[in-house]
């Protein structure tokens, strides 16, 4: 806690009881690591954990120490590389794929977070935040068909629960989709943007109607022209 | 170093408000452990100031994808247009305290928005500046490369004031805690991400 908001005096104080507590430790040395990564000292950081990967190969914690100090460092690719090779020996780390995924979502590798997100949600399957993260990126990969079906799947999973990203990111798809003629029926498209409209005004009538009329003009300004959506083109209040 | 330098001179500058420079600081401050990205609104300057930021539009912390950007745009530019304001571009302050670099996915998006507007912005947070009481932004101009985005430097200045003072006595008045970003807005539809009611403490 003292390393997250840096206050060294919490940081010396607590640190120093624990190596006179417990001074030949593994736990400690890797604590120690953590308070060098804090101060800056990514050398002896190093040094400590390639001693302890030496004598310990699968010791978890100290192959994620390199990789957060790889990313303190600013040096992503390696980071990205230390993970990879990590999770080759650790393939059902769930943290660790969504970490990666977060890694190669900010490297702009979006096919690559993919995979990732994939094994997310091989571990995690009813998680509608995930589905919403992965029709996020297939979104974002321009395969809008496929991250419609996984925003349709995120919201039938939500169970009752406001699921509002994956509404906005239904509208948003189903527009495009519509824009670009995609080859999917029309009315579906035109059904579900519909219904992810209704929804969404109606959880914003519920919590805040000061933005209603902004964000019902933001999601009018989605659809393509009214003469394609036929007899639904009526404004909604 | 000497290449930005002689970039900078012939790009013009760009002026940011005691108010934009505040608040996005204030989000980093609010997020210090995460990356955090926001939209900058104003008006395109004249006479070798190319734009104004006189305000911004906090969207997110920690990673990104273009749904959520591209909806909170159409909401940003409904809301610039009631105020005779334009989307300039974009800000960011990035996780470890010494990376300056530009995300991937931000240099795509600024060079969509210079395609369609003409021009794009982006800010980049730079701690050691900050640090030493300088302006915390680099600022860039995003073009679309033959090979992807292209940035070239560009010089920012304060348009006015005592800024740090301001985001001393901000920081120190809690108004962090107010400030609400376009993420946790989807999280409770209750919190105001356009943070209408924010005001700068300036003593």
């Amino acid at each position: 806690a003292g390393l997250d908001i840096y206050d060294a005096r919490i940081v010396s104080t607590h640190f120093d009881a624990i190596k006179g507590r417990f001074p030949n430790s593994k736990r400690t040395l890797k604590l120690k690591a953590t308070v060098l990564e804090g101060q800056g000292h990514f050398e002896n950081e190093e040094k400590i954990l390639k001693a302890i990967l030496k004598d310990e190969p699968t010791d978890v914690v100290a192959r994620k120490r390199r990789v957060a100090m790889l990313k303190s460092q600013g040096r992503h690719d390696q980071a990205i590389a230390a993970l990879n090779t990590y999770l080759r020996c650790f393939m059902a780390d769930e943290e660790a794929w969504l970490d990666l995924a977060n890694m190669y979502i900010r490297a702009g590798l979006i096919e690559q977070a993919v995979f990732c997100l994939e094994d997310v949600l091989l571990a995690d399957r009813y998680n509608m935040h995930m589905f919403t993260k992965y029709a996020d990126a297939m979104y974002t990969q321009g395969d809008y068909i496929t991250a419609k079906k996984y925003y349709v799947y995120s919201l039938s999973i939500s169970s009752g629960v406001r699921n509002i990203r994956a509404l906005f990111g239904l509208c948003q798809a189903c527009s495009v989709l519509e824009i670009t003629k995609a080859a999917v029926p029309q009315t579906q498209n035109q059904r579900l943007f519909e219904w992810g409209e209704r929804t969404i005004i109606r959880h914003y009538l519920t919590a805040d109607k000061t933005k209603l009329d902004t964000v019902v003009t933001a999601l009018m300004s989605l659809r393509p022209d009214d003469a394609t959506l036929g007899n639904s083109s009526k404004k909604k209040k | 170093e000497r290449k930005r330098e002689r970039e900078k001179e012939t790009m013009g500058e760009v002026q940011i408000s005691t108010l934009a420079y505040v608040k996005a600081l204030l989000h980093a401050y609010k997020r210090s452990t995460a990356s955090v990205t926001g939209v900058v609104v104003g008006k395109l300057g004249k006479d070798g100031c190319r734009m104004e930021v006189e305000d911004i539009f906090p969207l997110t912390h920690g990673s990104f994808l273009y749904p959520e950007v591209e909806m909170a745009l159409s909401i940003i530019r409904l809301l610039c247009a009631k105020k005779q304001q334009v989307v300039l571009g974009f800000y960011h302050g990035n996780e470890a305290r010494s990376d300056k670099s530009i995300p991937a996915l931000l240099g795509t998006l600024g060079a969509q928005l210079e395609e369609k507007c003409g021009s794009s912005l982006l800010l980049v947070m730079n701690n050691a500046q900050l640090a030493a009481g300088q302006m915390a932004f680099d600022g860039y101009f995003i073009e679309k490369g033959k090979d992807g985005p292209v940035e070239k430097s560009v010089t920012v200045r304060f348009a006015s004031g005592d800024t740090s003072q301001v985001l001393a006595n901000c920081i120190k008045g809690g108004a962090a805690d107010v400030l609400v970003d376009y993420s946790d807005h989807l999280d409770d539809l209750t919190l105001d991400w356009t943070n209408a009611s924010f005001q700068l403490h300036a003593s």
